[in-house]
């Protein structure tokens, strides 16, 4: 009886146009966000192939950037004798060098760093001067390449970790704005009065004397804490040194160093976890994104439907249980959107097979599949069985989708890394290795667990709600 | 005057009243007090309020228009879409007040923002979400007259809004649907220009339901 009622729930989904319109949203979104290029990693580059890139790039194009300038009017178009040049350079660096652009980690430089060096300052002054082939400006870029390329990295020594936090004190009392944020995250910025910018000046003297100090790690890492907690009281509190959001990590972080990245992309490429379980997880966030709040619609409004038609008395007179009828309701919501997901799952799983195919990784065929059960099916769960708890509640579908939706916001401000009990989506937009991972499983296994309890919790409420109506009918 | 006319009117009358203190208008309510509780306004700046209100405002006007012309057919009262009732005057009616509504409740929730110390152009900002709220709203009531579903017409409104919050006009470009808001160049006539043509389009399909009814 209750399979023939999942079917008949599913065969009515299937014809309403709301499911469709569901299911091109998904694909939009998909399509809008999900750009495959993001799926494979890139080998990082050192300084002198990204120089080397920049200097095809620049040849190619005719035009170059000044120093320290981003406006379209600083762009200078190169001359013949000026391309001459470039090409010059470019010989040198490789001289099996030919038209046709080729895989830059693949060429073997033949120069050293003290050339390069040289070089670079040579086309500098044969450009014109203030090119970004100054030396420092290559650094700089290169500085800028490494932090949009690399994913971060924890900061491991008290001594390192103060010289960063003190850069960014600096940072702060240079421009004289700090920024407060509210519970969600939502930042605000304001002016430092005179007092404060002199109790940030203490505290980074303070911070500088406890590096040089005798104390253990431990005792100087906890009383760096306490000295950053003490600074955020006194400035008005929530700001990015307070315990809310220095715990979040971003203070403990840095980008990595081109051996670091190197190692990076090995583990992430070649690692325990495959490429296929790195990337399984970033798609299996983008998927959350979407389990969040597309199963809402069609949940917020499904057992309402038989109200609507004029069913009720029909259904509520009818010898079956209550559990039956809402039970298979929730199945059924839960087998199309499951099945819809596990689609794009299979998807993702054939592309990587051929990628593997295609560059040599080794592939893990069940991974997309594995984190689209862990982290994508209790989110369904929960936002089904929440809006049919609300929806029964209040008889009418808006308020469970209001009421989702805001559930929804509070999950997804967060990328990464917070994982507490009430997020619904779980967030993992980075990269990460299998040790990175294994840090946040504990975690997001307890909260995949209470979010599932918590939608089994909300069916059971549901369902004496449902008995009470029909024995008031009934009677 | 007729006495079934008088009697049939006050009924229609009374049901009306009835709906404007419904579901819609009370969640609206409830996300205004929300915001003021959720979001630190005191002292906002420009910028900061732009943010927040491009990541918040655009449900109000899914909850609130999307189906205020589906009421009597999901309160079964199909019977007034095959009298000779006016049925597109009373949507009419239904939507001046929702957008009298949304506008009391933007302008109560931006004033108090400006009185908290809050520094923004006040007619410009409250114009802009009132245009953004009417707008998701609209789109969300003509797909709901089109396809006879309200859910359709909420997962549509809904989805414009999440696009438009996500890329910022990347899409929409000069129909950008926070240009007023964020005083892109030549926006205003692209958001009024798509103002009208839903509006249009939408009263056109209680006409037709009407005159097909």
């Amino acid at each position: 009886m209750t399979i023939k009622l999942i079917f008949i729930e599913i065969r009515l989904q299937l014809r309403s146009i709301a499911f469709y319109l569901c299911l091109i949203l998904s694909i939009g979104f998909f399509l809008g966000q999900v750009t495959l290029d993001y799926t494979i990693p890139e080998m990082p580059l050192n300084k002198v192939q990204f120089t080397y890139l920049k200097l095809l790039e620049d040849y190619k194009d005719g035009k170059i950037n000044l120093a320290d300038a981003r406006q379209p009017k600083y762009i200078i178009f190169l001359n013949e004798k000026q391309k001459d040049k470039i090409l010059e350079v470019i010989k040198i660096m490789n001289p099996d060098w030919i038209e046709e652009f080729h895989d830059v980690t693949k060429i073997t430089f033949s120069i050293d760093e003290e050339m390069f060096e040289q070089l670079m300052s040579k086309l500098n002054e044969d450009l014109g001067s203030n090119t970004y082939y100054q030396m420092y400006m290559v650094g700089y870029m290169y500085d800028s390449y490494c932090g949009n390329n690399f994913a971060p990295i924890i900061i491991n020594g008290f001594d390192e970790q103060a010289d960063l936090i003190v850069a960014r004190l600096q940072g702060i009392k240079g421009i004289r704005k700090v920024t407060q944020y509210s519970a969600i995250g939502i930042g605000r910025t304001r002016d430092l009065t005179e007092d404060e910018i002199i109790m940030l000046q203490d505290t980074m003297t303070y911070i500088m004397k406890l590096s040089g100090s005798e104390l253990s790690e431990d005792m100087k890492d906890e009383e760096l804490i306490q000295t950053l907690y003490s600074l955020d009281k006194k400035i008005g509190g929530n700001t990015e040194f307070g315990d809310n959001i220095f715990n979040s990590g971003s203070w403990k972080l840095r980008h990595r160093t081109y051996e670091e990245a190197m190692d990076w992309f090995e583990e992430i490429a070649h690692g325990k976890d495959k490429i296929t379980n790195v990337y399984a997880r970033i798609v299996a966030d983008y998927m959350g994104i979407l389990a969040g709040i597309l199963p809402a619609f069609l949940a917020a409004f499904v057992l309402l439907r038989d109200k609507k038609n004029k069913m009720q008395g029909i259904i509520y007179y009818r010898n079956f249980s209550s559990w039956r009828y809402v039970l298979s309701k929730f199945i059924a919501l839960f087998l199309l959107m499951s099945f819809c997901f596990c689609i794009i799952a299979s998807y993702f799983t054939y592309y990587y097979y051929r990628m593997g195919q295609l560059y040599g990784y080794d592939i893990d065929l069940f991974a997309f599949y594995k984190y689209t059960a862990l982290f994508v099916f209790p989110t369904i769960m929960f936002v089904i069985a929440f809006c049919i708890f609300i929806s029964m509640l209040c008889q009418n579908g808006l308020p469970a989708l209001v009421l989702q939706m805001l559930l929804y916001f509070l999950s997804i401000i967060t990328l990464s890394g917070d994982y507490r009990w009430f997020k619904i989506v779980i967030r993992i937009n980075d990269a990460l290795t299998h040790a990175q991972y294994m840090e946040y499983r504990n975690q997001i296994i307890v909260n995949r667990c209470i979010i599932s309890l918590m939608s089994i919790i909300f069916l059971f409420l549901t369902i004496k709600i449902l008995d009470r109506k029909r024995s008031a009918l009934v009677h | 005057m007729n006495l079934y006319k008088l009697k049939r009117n006050a009924l229609i009358i009374k049901y009306n009243i009835k709906l404007c203190f419904g579901w819609n208008y009370v969640l609206v309510l409830f996300l205004c007090v929300v915001f003021l509780i959720a979001f630190n306004v005191r002292y906002i700046t420009e910028p900061e309020l732009i943010i927040i209100s491009r990541l918040y405002f655009g449900l109000l006007g899914a909850a609130l228009f999307t189906t205020i012309g589906y009421k009597e057919r999901s309160d079964h009262l199909d019977v007034f879409l095959i009298t000779k009732t006016s049925f597109y005057k009373i949507v009419l009616l239904r939507f001046i007040y929702g957008v009298l509504y949304t506008a009391i409740c933007i302008l109560l929730i931006f004033g108090f923002i400006y009185f908290s110390g809050g520094q923004f152009d006040f007619v410009r900002c409250v114009t802009g979400v009132i245009i953004s709220i009417v707008l998701i709203g609209l789109i969300g009531m003509t797909i709901t007259q089109i396809t006879n579903d309200d859910k359709s017409g909420y997962i549509v409104s809904v989805g414009y809004y999440l696009l438009e919050f996500w890329s910022s006009g990347a899409y929409s470009k000069k129909l950008y649907l926070y240009s007023v808001l964020e005083n892109r160049e030549s926006a205003l006539w692209g958001s009024m220009v798509l103002f009208g043509l839903l509006f249009a389009f939408c009263i056109s399909a209680f006409v037709y339901r009407n005159y097909k009814g």
